[in-house]
């Protein structure tokens, strides 16, 4: 089985980022911005910690203005075309690019979790509840929203 | 035989009296007079004769439990033997995080719970790492109170999604704290406030979630708190696509428990992200201050 020698390095003018690198930085706790482009129907099967459902039109998507490198979350067989638009569209506003190298498939096979995005996204007003009035409720809340 | 409220009380009214209030912490002056002193100034120290807290204990029927915690020892606040327990000469805290505990993780806060599990634990660092100042030999705990404490604990990133016919709002919070945000009693919270505005800053949608300790219908308590170093997501469908000229997202730390719209002279606006949609909109927005609504 071939090593990869590097953890990250460039390839036709894109930068690519290998999974034990990518597994380092999120060790660190090194801000990061993961954006995932493989659509949606797939995101939700699953995907890694943190990551950004952008949809799969980069057209669509405007990306949050901030520093942080962003890493994308491809399928492992996207074509080189689509890939660049993603690119292109980040750099507007980007410095920091990676693509993590052999996309998804490459985290799985290295034994990496992925979580349902469901398990952390919350939508408003979808959980019913009530806003505790007192400091402190001795967890018997005698004062609450009606 | 003087129940706790009883001696409480008349301590309190003794305290308002007698500008000279004998701590029993005092005894430790004669050695450590500039860290007592600096430790007075502290929120702790003054646990029970808050404002805040007098006024919610008073609603709670003075319940005696409250005070195991505002006034371990029937002072106006924590003590130095409350932490620092032993007799005579007091000794150093053997764990300090499980002294914090008592307290921290009593019923209604999780505050050392999360951190246990968290990225700071696992470091080394322990509470007073963060909240306490140790500059100047001093032992005067810091947090939200303290001017500054909360600046750039909060990272909050605004993105869009437009597909099809939808538009989404993507709001990506993530936090340095060393335990859940918000710590402390359940009172606490922090609110994401999403507003859509229109190309004359006029606010024409708007959505609020509530980090922090929330009660279901069926009357338990859950913890909605920002987990320390895991991002958490929020998605929010932006209805009016056409009239849509820009979002603003706001992340909201509040010590008066209840709804967002209740008078909190302390909230601290912790991070502001704006996403602007239409030029026409550069009238009413301040690239440095934001967007100003139009109320």
């Amino acid at each position: 089985m071939m090593v990869m020698a590097w953890t990250v390095h460039a390839e036709n003018g894109r930068q690519y980022i290998s999974v034990p690198e990518l597994q380092e930085w999120i060790r660190q706790g090194k801000d990061l911005e993961l954006i995932d482009v493989r659509g949606k129907q797939q995101y939700q099967s699953g995907t890694i910690a943190g990551a950004v459902n952008a949809g799969n039109d980069p057209k669509g998507y405007l990306p949050a203005v901030h520093s942080d490198p962003i890493i994308l979350i491809t399928t492992d067989d996207i074509n080189s075309n689509q890939l660049d638009r993603w690119v292109m569209r980040l750099q507007n506003v980007k410095d920091q690019i990676w693509i993590l190298s052999g996309g998804i498939n490459a985290w799985i096979a290295q034994g990496e979790p992925l979580e349902k995005p469901d398990e952390y996204y919350t939508r408003p007003g979808s959980v019913p509840f009530i806003i505790p009035k007192g400091l402190c409720e001795q967890g018997e809340p005698a004062q609450v929203y009606d | 035989m003087f129940t706790p409220r009883a001696v409480l009380l008349v301590n309190l009214l003794f305290c308002a009296t007698v500008a000279a209030f004998n701590l029993p912490g005092q005894q430790c002056n004669r050695c450590h007079l500039a860290t007592v002193t600096s430790y007075e100034r502290s929120q702790m120290a003054n646990a029970a004769i808050g404002q805040e807290f007098l006024k919610h204990w008073k609603n709670d029927d003075q319940s005696e439990k409250c005070l195991l915690c505002h006034s371990p020892s029937n002072t106006r606040g924590i003590i130095c033997q409350d932490c620092h327990s032993g007799d005579g000469h007091q000794q150093g805290l053997a764990d300090e995080v499980s002294v914090c505990a008592r307290c921290h993780d009593a019923p209604g806060e999780n505050t050392v719970r999360s951190y246990r599990k968290s990225m700071a634990s696992m470091q080394g660092l322990v509470c007073t790492s963060c909240h306490l100042d140790f500059k100047n030999t001093g032992h005067e705990f810091l947090g939200p109170s303290t001017p500054g404490f909360m600046t750039d604990v909060v990272n909050l990133k605004l993105s869009l999604r437009k597909q099809q016919n939808e538009l989404n709002a993507i709001i990506q919070i993530r936090h340095k704290a060393g335990h859940s945000l918000p710590g402390g009693t359940i009172g606490r919270s922090v609110w994401l406030k999403i507003d859509a505005f229109d190309r004359y800053c006029r606010v024409i949608e708007s959505s609020q979630v509530r980090f922090g300790w929330l009660k279901t219908q069926h009357g338990d308590m859950i913890d909605n708190s920002l987990l320390a170093a895991k991002t958490k997501m929020i998605e929010i469908p932006i209805l009016d696509r056409e009239k849509t000229a820009g979002i603003d997202a706001r992340m909201i730390y509040r010590f008066a428990p209840g709804a967002i719209d209740l008078m909190d002279e302390r909230e601290i606006l912790l991070e502001q992200k704006s996403y602007i949609l239409s030029q026409s909109l550069m009238n009413c927005v301040d690239l440095n201050e934001g967007v100003k609504f139009i109320k």
